[in-house]
């Protein structure tokens, strides 16, 4: 269809392989290429400058260890904590409307304020309360809510955070490359701190370096659970912690002080406010699709020209070993997330103290302008609520983006993904020079979209680094003592938790090689596919493309992008991956151990996980045209998957499949592209009902041919869809190990 | 006779602000002088001042970079007349001038940007003649001849424009008639049944108020150019005057206007109070900015000589309990002829422009400053002061007084004094000759202002400021100082002006940088639900905001009454649309 237009494409995709296409293939694509129009429509055309300009071709200069990154611990190691800690504090000046105000003044404002009077009077009118009552109402929320902020608990925590970090840590590494210009912004406007969330540790990691490098300590949403810790609750509030009910559904009066109360910090109180798009914590290792609620209530003030503009700071944190990684795998799997309690805390920090987490990388991202993503919204008259959510829902994704350019990648995502690609072959050992041209390749991917690989010793070599990482990660793998080049995984008897752990880390490299993984998966099928005659090959060319716009929308959910970057961004892929083999002297061949195999792999989990949500629930359809509940519908899946992957011998062990929060995003997938409707069931909870039933076979006939899995497995027995069924039950023994362990890990409650 | 020769170069400056004897200049000591007897400042040594400017702008006193001289006769390009005009225009007897420095003198007005581009060297587009018609009929006779001959008339009042209203269009073929106002300056007549006087339009603000005081009588409209400024000149822009609150704007003083247009005289004929007769087209000589016609008498309004006159001022805890005061003042409807508020960094401004005090001085300054912040726990940093002008029988503006003190307590305002009252405004004048001074040490510096609606006059004004430093800092600008005060109250809203400047060393084109951050300010102050201009006018440099601000309707209507009016384009001067670009309108070639 698009005729002789992709000439070098051809040769990739083709029979004749990588080898022989030249670098330059972006600029032949787009200069003779012409797109069929409705291509062109749907996902608007890139010129060729820009793509060339955005990603510079491999191989580019090899970026040499952590550059421009300073160890804030070193200089903590050298001097006493407690001098540190009770500087003179003189940050750097921040931005304040009007006279700087305590929040005991704005505690005034907020409860003063029209927003917060209306509501209150709107309520005694509907619900017939007196008025006096609601204002005490209001009272109570906001002294749950506000932050009390005391130097002294500042300085009380830093030389405990310092404490421990030095001896958790390594060393904390930050990019200090934008601290000018962050520090001009926090004068400028109001500045909002939007760091990643993977940890417990984020936010004091935050207002650590904040305090390290005297800039305007921040003040910090923060979940209501700590509450429930005693004492700790008290000490976070004090240094900068205010706190947020989880759901308060339709209470207005919470939602108005809320809003007000953020707003008048950004504005008078002379903090940052600081924030977690993602809401919680990703246990996943990836990026939470966007929680706009707060963060829109913030930049109502751009939008209600309080301020010219507020500056929206993305922060990425990374660290070489997770506190929490046992624990995430754990609750991915679906069981509860323990209670935060103070008690917890002790017995954790003593469980802690005698880990190694390696380092912590911190980076900051490009200062995102409020106002550029409001402007028409701030200067026309009518004011559409609709229009200033979807603007704000796109800084939400800008800033997930911004996370994901700056993040400083650690060694162990990398290893992670080789190991998980070996051992879902149940492929138990590698060899470390095997190991090591597959880490090469992926760093020199990463290093041709800007991303640097965080080095916990930054004078090392990348070996040495390696070698470093894997000994922190002993739980996880181990080192052959005897024949040192080996390595091999620990295998629990319970390998699905194991492989949750793996996953959260791999997790963290994908979403920034996903244009590589799904180009390896595509490139592989079409050369399953593709005919012998050149007309035909030229046809599936174009497919691809098709293809890989498809499966980003079909994972969106999971891996969130700009829309209409779609074709830079496989350009960008095949580029990086022809440099990348054929610097690198791999030759590709179908079902070698070949990066391509790495890449593919690397993805499998989703396509596996997406793919049983369907069959899930073509099967629940075509039983009952009930809604099913989001929850078991979820677990159900899990379980057909986990019944697939012990009984079909060519579908690959990948367990990351069986999180709970992919298979969740894949219900969510289904509801956007109206193949499902997502339904409010009686008891408050959330259903799904099957509309297109069409729509489903399609999605799974698509990722059966992606998978190969297509015949054989579809006559497998049909999987018992009972409700509830637990894995469990299959391997009473599995069960009880898992139990045991995981009321271990209770005992050890997150910081 | 005006207090401004017909050669105006010989008392003004050429290429900088007010008289030639007065200024700021940096003596030998390199501190800061202000020279000259006309202002009631005196002569007078700033060291404070000195001070504040090496702070705030990072000025060098030994980089200064000064203006060209005056370029030789020779030099400026001749006028492009054809003979056959110039002898008709002879045979009027109406006085003219082809020199070269009458012509560049008419060429600008005060912006940054025609001062810094006159002191620099880049001249614009000059007018090919300029005339000094001294009667109305010297003026109808010249329309005439403009409309015969094909010229295009710009007429010139007291050249403080500061809208770029005077330049010549660059892309006008035709010649351009510089139609200079001043030799029409006498004060025609009083009429003290209905307290009504009637002046030729040349007449310069200080000239008809001292005319007037001679007969016990004043118009109360000053403006702060007033010196210079023109009586045409205020009603083309509708300016406005600092003791509106008691005397009104020019739009509420206005009894009678006379137009000449290339259709003939323009005026309502009856001078009554109110009248009902249609859309009221006083309305459309007010505001239009010499693009329809020549002013050439007025009637205005006058008021006996005010009895008493007592300078006030009120310093409040922060500027926002000052912009409430001051709201509930007009909220009241019981201001003085004029009240301002000077947010804290013009407040600081205005302490540094002061002489060197003596020692009771310090003590005095010192037990002052003592007294606010540790008995009143005023911030320094945040503190704004309201000064306050009152005019009237003593026993009113006693009660006044009271009236005001005691709203501003509610606001946490502290009564402090006559004398910051009164410095405040005299320093009015002053500060116009600032900018010349800040020129010669590279130092860029500008006025702009707006009028906006209490709901939004404090958040307009921290707003605009903050963008401004913003723009200034991402732009790499170290020092810059930007400023706001309340200088008009109304029932709705206030009128709201800013200075700003900024050290330019370093920097290639200042103007264009100024230009530029001036531009985002004003999409700032829109956004703020402020509006394109107070009293300034639109000129050239406001002409890309009005559709939006007018819509497009009446956009068209402009431009059918311009072509109705003017249908040759006389008034070819490019003001108020000019050629804005409206998608509906394009098609209509005419200019407004």
């Amino acid at each position: 269809m698009l005729g002789k237009n992709w000439p070098e494409l051809v040769t990739w995709f083709g029979r004749k392989g990588f080898i022989g296409s030249s670098g330059n293939l972006d600029s032949q694509l787009y200069s003779s290429v012409e797109f069929e129009s409705g291509l062109r429509e749907r996902f608007g055309v890139v010129g060729t400058e820009v793509l060339i300009e955005k990603y510079p071709v491999l191989p580019g200069p090899v970026l040499s260890g952590n550059e421009g990154v300073e160890d804030i611990l070193e200089q903590r190691r050298l001097t006493n904590d407690f001098r540190w800690a009770t500087k003179t504090w003189a940050p750097s000046p921040s931005f304040v409307r009007g006279r700087r105000k305590d929040v005991k003044e704005i505690i005034q404002i907020v409860l003063g304020s029209d927003t917060v009077q209306n509501v209150i009077r709107e309520m005694c009118d509907k619900e017939g309360r007196n008025e006096s009552e609601v204002q005490k109402q209001a009272q109570t929320i906001i002294t749950e809510l506000s932050h009390d902020f005391h130097l002294y608990a500042v300085r009380w925590f830093a030389v405990m955070l310092s404490k421990i970090s030095k001896r958790l840590y390594s060393s904390i590494q930050v990019n200090t490359g934008k601290l000018e210009q962050i520090k001009e912004a926090l004068l400028s406007y109001p500045v909002i701190l939007l760091p990643t969330h993977r940890s417990y540790v984020d936010f004091l990691l935050v207002s650590f370096m904040f305090f390290h490098y005297n800039l305007p300590l921040p003040i910090t949403a923060a979940g209501m659970d700590f509450m429930g810790m005693a004492g700790i609750g008290e000490l976070l509030r004090r240094s900068g912690a205010f706190f947020i009910r989880r759901k308060f559904g339709g209470d207005i009066l919470y939602w108005a002080i809320v809003s007000e109360y953020v707003k008048k910090c950004a504005l008078h109180g002379g903090h940052p406010v600081e924030m977690f798009v993602e809401g919680t914590r990703s246990r996943s290792g990836k990026a939470i699709p966007p929680k706009i609620g707060l963060l829109s209530a913030t930049l109502e003030m751009v939008r209600n020209a309080d301020v010219p503009d507020a500056l929206i700071l993305p922060i990425s944190m990374s660290y070489d070993r997770t506190l929490e990684e046992s624990l995430y795998a754990h609750e991915l799997l679906g069981q509860p997330k323990p209670k935060e309690s103070t008690n917890g805390l002790v017995k954790a920090l003593r469980w802690l103290s005698n880990q190694s987490f390696g380092s912590i990388y911190v980076n900051f991202g490009d200062l995102i302008s409020v106002r550029e993503y409001l402007d028409k919204d701030r200067c026309s008259l009518s004011r559409e609520n609709g229009v200033f959510s979807k603007s704000v829902q796109e800084i939400a994704l800008q800033s997930i983006l911004q996370h994901q350019k700056h993040l400083m990648v650690p060694i162990f995502p990398l290893i992670a993904t080789v190991i998980l690609s070996k051992i879902s072959r149940e492929q138990f050992t590698i060899e470390f020079e095997v190991l090591m041209r597959h880490l090469h390749s992926l760093r020199a991917i990463l290093q041709s979209r800007n991303n640097q690989v965080g080095f916990p010793n930054a004078k090392e070599s990348f070996d040495q680094n390696v070698c470093l990482i894997l000994k922190v990660h002993s739980s996880l793998v181990i080192t052959d003592s005897q024949k040192s080049n080996l390595l091999t995984p620990v295998l629990n008897p319970n390998i699905t938790v194991q492989f949750m752990q793996f996953q959260h880390y791999s997790n963290q490299l994908l979403p920034l090689i996903i244009p590589c993984s799904l180009v390896a998966v595509l490139c592989s099928h079409t050369n399953n596919l593709s005919g012998q005659d050149e007309q035909e090959q030229i046809v599936s060319s174009a497919q691809i493309f098709t293809d890989y716009v498809y499966l980003r929308e079909l994972l969106q959910e999971d891996f969130p992008y700009e829309r209409g970057t779609e074709l830079e961004e496989m350009t960008w892929a095949i580029n990086t991956l022809n440099n990348v083999i054929t610097s690198k002297k791999i030759e590709y061949q179908t079902g070698s151990s070949g990066i391509l195999d790495i890449l593919r792999s690397a993805v499998e989990p989703y396509l596996i996980a997406y793919w049983g949500m369907t069959r899930t629930l073509l099967d629940v359809s075509n039983r009952t045209k009930d809604p099913c509940e989001m929850k078991q519908l979820g677990k159900m899946c899990q379980d057909f998957i986990h019944h697939q992957m012990k009984t079909t011998s060519h579908l690959p062990k990948q367990y990351g499949a069986l999180s709970l929060e992919t298979l969740s995003n894949a219900i969510l997938s289904s509801v956007q592209s109206l193949a499902t409707a997502k339904v409010k069931l009686e008891d408050g909870s959330f259903g799904i009902v099957i509309r297109d039933n069409q729509q489903l076979s399609t999605t799974l006939s698509r990722l059966e041919k992606l998978l190969g899995v297509d015949g054989p497995l579809l006559n497998t027995k049909r999987h018992s869809m009972e409700p509830n069924f637990p894995i469990e039950k299959e391997d009473s023994s599995q069960q009880k190990q898992e139990r045991e362990e995981y009321q271990q890990l209770q005992l050890r409650s997150k910081l | 006779m005006s207090s401004i020769p017909k050669k105006r170069q010989e008392a003004l400056k050429w290429n900088g602000w007010g008289y030639k004897d007065s200024g700021f200049i940096l003596n030998k000591d390199k501190v800061l002088e202000f020279i000259g007897d006309r202002y009631p400042l005196g002569r007078l040594k700033l060291p404070y001042f000195t001070a504040w400017v090496v702070e705030h702008l990072g000025t060098d006193f030994n980089k200064k970079t000064e203006s060209i001289p005056l370029p030789p006769p020779e030099s400026f390009p001749p006028p492009n007349l054809t003979d056959e005009f110039m002898t008709e225009l002879r045979s009027t007897g109406i006085s003219l001038s082809i020199e070269g420095d009458d012509r560049l003198f008419r060429s600008h007005g005060h912006t940054l940007h025609d001062i810094y581009n006159i002191r620099t060297g880049r001249f614009p587009r000059i007018p090919d003649i300029v005339t000094w018609p001294e009667k109305h009929d010297d003026v109808v006779a010249l329309v005439h001849l403009a409309k015969k001959h094909k010229i295009v008339i710009i007429p010139f009042g007291g050249g403080t424009s500061v809208s770029g209203a005077l330049s010549c269009p660059e892309d006008e073929s035709r010649p351009i008639m510089s139609l200079d106002t001043s030799q029409m300056c006498k004060l025609l007549w009083v009429d003290k049944d209905n307290l009504t006087c009637c002046a030729e339009a040349g007449i310069i603000g200080q000239d008809l108020e001292a005319r007037l005081k001679e007969k016990g009588f004043t118009t109360g409209h000053e403006p702060d150019s007033y010196e210079f400024s023109s009586l045409g000149g205020w009603v083309a822009t509708r300016a406005s005057g600092m003791k509106k609150n008691t005397y009104g704007n020019i739009e509420d003083l206005l009894i009678h206007v006379r137009m000449v247009t290339p259709q003939g005289v323009l005026e309502k004929r009856c001078q009554v109070p109110r009248i009902s007769a249609g859309p009221d087209v006083h309305h459309m000589i007010l505001g239009s900015e010499g693009s329809l016609g020549v002013i050439t008498d007025v009637v205005l309004k006058v008021r006996p000589l005010p009895p008493y006159k007592k300078y006030g001022s009120i310093v409040f805890p922060d500027f926002s309990s000052g912009v409430a005061c001051l709201r509930e003042i007009a909220k009241q409807r019981c201001q003085p002829s004029s009240i301002r508020l000077m947010d804290n960094e013009q407040f600081k401004f205005g302490q540094s422009l002061r002489a060197e005090a003596n020692m009771l001085g310090i003590i005095k300054e010192g037990a002052k400053t003592l007294f606010l912040t540790l008995y009143k726990r005023f911030d320094l940093n945040q503190v704004c002061v309201a000064t306050l002008l009152f005019e009237g029988r003593q026993d009113e503006v006693e009660i006044q007084e009271r009236r005001i003190y005691n709203i501003a307590k509610q606001f946490g305002g502290l009564k402090a004094g006559e004398k910051n009252g009164e410095r405040g405004y005299i320093l009015t004048f002053v500060i116009a000759y600032i900018r010349d001074i800040g020129l010669d040490l590279y130092q860029v510096a500008e006025s702009f202002e707006t009028s906006v609606p209490w709901s939004h006059t404090y958040s307009l004004c921290e707003n605009v400021k903050t963008r401004v430093a913003h723009e200034c800092r991402v732009r790499g600008l170290k020092h810059f100082f930007i400023t706001c005060r309340v200088t008009q109250t109304y029932d709705i809203g206030s009128c709201v002006y800013f200075y700003f400047a900024f050290n330019y060393t370093g920097i290639e084109d200042p103007v264009h940088v100024f230009e530029e951050i001036e531009s985002v300010a004003r999409d700032e102050i829109l956004a703020n639900k402020g509006s394109i201009s107070h009293h300034h006018g639109i000129g050239k440099i406001r002409r890309k905001w009005l559709p939006n601000t007018i819509s497009e309707p009446a956009v068209s209507t402009l431009l059918s009454l311009k072509k109705a009016i003017d249908p040759d384009n006389i008034f070819g001067n490019g003001n108020i649309l000019g050629e804005a670009k409206v998608p509906a309108l394009s098609k209509v070639k005419s200019k407004l």
